[in-house]
């Protein structure tokens, strides 16, 4: 016959031994820095698309007001340099608050273009319009401006 | 025999309680600043985006436009589109109003759409010629009374500030500034400033 062998139940309760609660605190903390991280980091992204949205804007704005000088005026137009939170339009408005993040500049340089269809060369300005933040370029547009046939009134 | 169980001591017990309301306060905390930040956040973006899409529904008006023909600060800009009717004067189908209430704050863009199952005949007879003399605001009243107009919104919760050309005269001017006003979703104000122009200037004969 028979008779089951009495298991052997441990009467006192373990408790975690030193190792184990350290490892559970080490595993929490790294996976809130981890949240925390991931956080920082959308956040910081989310707000450099705003400010390359508003860099877009202000690179526009410039070109768009460029396009509206006369052509000899444009060949020879000084470059622009406007630092970080000091935007202006090329009348001399100031840019609000919103665009305090970025900056602008602009160079025109004379050069020509050869069109590679019919090889035949055209004379221009090339612009260069360039918006920053304190450590890079944010948005840079590229434009040529041929010259007219009368020379542009030179 | 059972093992005698020993229970947590009144003294684990509240210094278990404050250690969980402890970090739930400051769990609740660190949420609800994220929250905020991020609704901040997404309000700015939203602010952002419809500026940009402000500026350029206006610029698609102004870069093809030929002149600015008058700048009421209590109505809004008028434009000379075109000459379509190639007679070197405003006919009211090239106009275009840009109305800026301030009262509803809402930007829109107004012009003329003469019924499509029109004779050319019947087109031209209600194309009015208009000159400087004219209220041209009062002559796009007029079609709408009539309705012969197609309005587009350019933007909402927005007021429209100054308007500064680089010229004496509005008509003679290339370039326009506008400041703006857009208000965020969570009702605070942000300032905007668009810079437009008119490189096609010319003025009506």
């Amino acid at each position: 016959m028979n008779h089951a062998r009495p298991t052997h139940r441990p009467t006192g309760r373990r408790a975690f031994t030193l190792l184990e609660a350290l490892v559970a605190s080490v595993i929490l903390g790294a996976s809130v820095l981890a949240v925390i991280s991931a956080m920082s980091t959308a956040q910081k992204l989310a707000m450099e698309g705003q400010k390359r949205v508003l860099a877009a804007m202000a690179a526009n704005d410039l070109l768009i007001e460029l396009s509206t000088l006369e052509y000899s005026v444009l060949r020879t137009h000084p470059p622009i340099n406007n630092a970080v939170g000091r935007m202006e339009s090329l009348d001399g408005t100031g840019y609000p608050a919103s665009f305090w993040t970025i900056g602008r500049t602009m160079t025109a340089t004379e050069t020509t273009i050869t069109d590679a269809a019919s090889g035949s060369v055209i004379r221009g300005t090339r612009v260069v319009v360039n918006v920053v933040d304190e450590d890079k370029t944010l948005c840079s547009i590229e434009a040529f401006f041929a010259e007219p046939r009368n020379g542009g009134g030179a | 025999m059972a093992g005698r169980r020993s229970g947590l001591t009144l003294l684990e017990l509240l210094l278990a309680l404050s250690i969980t309301i402890l970090t739930g306060a400051a769990a609740a905390a660190v949420t609800l600043a994220v929250s905020r930040s991020m609704t901040s956040m997404g309000e700015g973006r939203a602010v952002i985006n419809r500026s940009n899409l402000v500026q350029a529904r206006l610029r698609a008006v102004t870069d093809t436009a030929w002149c600015a023909l008058v700048h009421d600060g209590n109505r809004g800009l008028v434009f000379w589109a075109n000459d379509d009717n190639a007679n070197g004067r405003v006919n009211v189908s090239e106009l275009r109003v840009l109305w800026t209430s301030a009262e509803d704050a809402l930007v829109s863009l107004e012009r003329v759409r003469f019924p499509s199952e029109w004779t050319e005949q019947q087109t031209l007879d209600a194309d009015l010629v208009l000159t400087g003399a004219d209220d041209y605001f009062g002559a796009m009243l007029v079609q709408r009374g009539l309705g012969h107009t197609f309005t587009q919104i350019i933007g909402d919760r927005l007021t429209v500030g100054s308007v500064l050309t680089n010229a004496a005269s509005v008509d003679d001017a290339t370039r326009l500034r506008v400041a703006a006003t857009l208000i965020d979703d969570g009702g605070s104000p942000v300032e905007l400033l668009v810079c437009l122009g008119l490189p096609s200037h010319r003025k009506p004969d």
